[in-house]
């Protein structure tokens, strides 16, 4: 009856005759409210759900890039590791024997050299990933007057403003379009345009200025696109997951 | 006869003052009952330049309703829920013109109130119609209320009840999602996060209660936790869910009823909401 009653199955009569009921019964006025908590909370799960799929979706996505650094820094400390052991032990056996330890030396310095060339080299992904927590840009509920949703829209990151600053001039890409002061208007079509000496594969990113990420695809220039939401956005070329030049616009 | 008992019974301890948590308790049931019947938000009501939480609102209602009921006889229970129910249409259209002024104000909480139940009827709707796991509802939610965003605030739009405010919303879910369905024919996405435009969604604190009865509903069973979901919000009959799962309807009936047991038990007593201070 209250499973009915709260899900609209009843009649005019007998949906009297269950209110007349509960005006007297404490306990059925609980079960009824704790029965319209469940179905909200069951309702707000949906959402949950959705976003572990969205999440894995993600990771899958995301992963291989990060991947790549964890799985290159694993194999230099194994190799460390192995040569180490090596050395080591061709010193117990055979003191008098030491060809393979320049080798290993060698080895050593170019995997150390790679690790530290690669772990310069981080993708802005990774840079991403720590930023929310240096930053938290949160608006407290409640508390905050005025709903500041176009403000933070356009609220420039600090990663990417430092990333645009600190880019090398000479990195084989020559970027037409658009420019870091460009303003566009909602639907309106932007323009890619860059130049490569040699024929790359290149990723154009772009992202909020949260930094999600709103498009990624292989593209060539020039590649045309159009946003229907105003605010700040960034937008990266990438080859093979290393961006090689960030730039911005604004949407407005 | 024990029902016209229990009406009087009641009439007389409320006369006395002895039964006014009892009767904002009841009334916050039956308003929230023909609220569901007729499509309207509870939540989304404002007096004086503030948004009100629906205990705020029964308890209105409920002096509202004594004062009458000082002044006339109330005889009968039927004569007592018109009265609720007319007192409580009144004060949701007023209620609702209010909340919509502060929407065009920008109002930080009222938005807040819209975007969160807009979200989760968005999901619903998203879900029942099997647009499919990949398109972005995030992404559609959230530019739905960026539009609708700005039609209230720029243009100035007034809406008679919040029936109409939802079904705006969903007109532009709608155009959104067929615009990003004919999209997503032209081009693969290779990847599409979640852009966060206006507040960090996961910073946002539910109702604590809802919060805790999630985690309750995530330790149930799987069966469990599909039955409860397919019964409860996408209203299927029993029968239909039974042969989904490839059990009997008794079956079903046992394991919605243990769950719902299991669920009742575990959620706290409430706080005294009602006690009026």
């Amino acid at each position: 009856m209250i499973e009915n009653y709260v899900l609209g199955k009843l009649n005019e009569e007998e949906e009297s005759a269950f209110e007349e009921h509960i005006l007297g019964c404490a306990k059925c006025r609980r079960k009824c409210e704790l029965l319209e908590t469940i179905i909200a909370s069951s309702e707000h799960r949906l959402i949950e759900e959705y976003d572990t799929l969205q999440t894995n979706k993600t990771k899958k996505i995301t992963l291989p890039a990060s991947y790549k650094i964890l799985w290159r820094a694993a194999a230099a400390i194994l190799i460390l590791a192995g040569a180490a052991y090596l050395i080591t032990n061709t010193g117990k056996f055979h003191p008098a024997d030491r060809k393979n330890q320049p080798v290993a030396e060698n080895y050593m310095t170019d995997t150390s050299n790679k690790s530290i060339s690669d772990s310069s080299a981080v993708s802005i992904d990774k840079i991403k990933n720590q930023e929310p927590k240096q930053e938290e840009p949160r608006i407290e509920k409640y508390e905050q007057e005025e709903y500041a949703l176009l403000a933070e829209a356009f609220d420039p990151s600090p990663v990417f403003e430092s990333a645009i600053q600190n880019q090398l001039r000479s990195n084989g890409i020559a970027v037409t379009s658009p420019s870091d002061s460009a303003i566009f208007k909602k639907n309106q079509k932007i323009v890619f345009l860059w130049h490569t000496d040699s024929a790359m594969d290149i990723m154009l990113i772009l992202r909020k200025n949260t930094g999600n990420t709103i498009f990624k695809k292989k593209v060539q220039s020039p590649y045309s696109k159009t946003i229907d939401i105003s605010g700040l956005y960034y937008w990266q070329l990438a080859v093979h997951d290393e961006v090689v030049y960030t730039g911005k616009f604004l949407v407005k | 006869m024990e029902s016209t008992d229990n009406f009087k019974t009641f009439i007389a301890a409320l006369a006395k003052g002895e039964a006014d948590t009892r009767a904002i308790e009841f009334i916050g049931i039956i308003v929230r009952n023909w609220c569901r019947k007729n499509k309207l938000e509870i939540q989304w009501i404002a007096f004086e330049n503030m948004v009100w939480n629906d205990v705020e609102f029964y308890k209105n209602i409920h002096s509202a309703i004594m004062k009458i009921i000082r002044r006339e006889n109330i005889k009968t229970y039927s004569n007592y829920k018109a009265l609720i129910l007319n007192t409580a249409e009144e004060m949701l259209k007023k209620g609702f013109e209010n909340f919509n002024t502060l929407l065009i104000e920008k109002n930080n909480l009222a938005w807040k109130c819209v975007e969160e139940q807009l979200k989760v009827y968005a999901f619903k709707w998203h879900s029942s119609r099997n647009y499919g796991k990949d398109s972005d509802c995030h992404d559609l939610h959230w530019s739905a209320i960026h539009i609708l965003f700005e039609k209230l605030s720029f243009k100035k739009l007034y809406f008679r009840s919040s029936f109409e405010l939802k079904s705006y919303y969903f007109r532009i879910l709608e155009n959104k999602m067929k615009e990003h369905l004919r999209e997503k024919k032209k081009e693969n996405r290779m990847s599409r996060e979640i852009p966060e435009l206006f507040y960090d969604t996961d910073d946002s604190k539910e109702d604590d209660l809802i919060c805790f009865v999630k985690k309750e509903i995530n330790k149930l069973a799987e069966n469990e936790k599909y039955i409860i979901q397919e019964y409860f919000i996408y209203e299927k009959k029993l029968t239909e869910i039974a042969e989904e799962l490839n059990i009997s309807a008794e079956n079903c009936r046992v394991i919605k009823h243990r769950a719902l047991k299991k669920l009742m038990e575990s959620i706290p007593e409430r706080e005294k909401l009602y006690a009026l201070s």
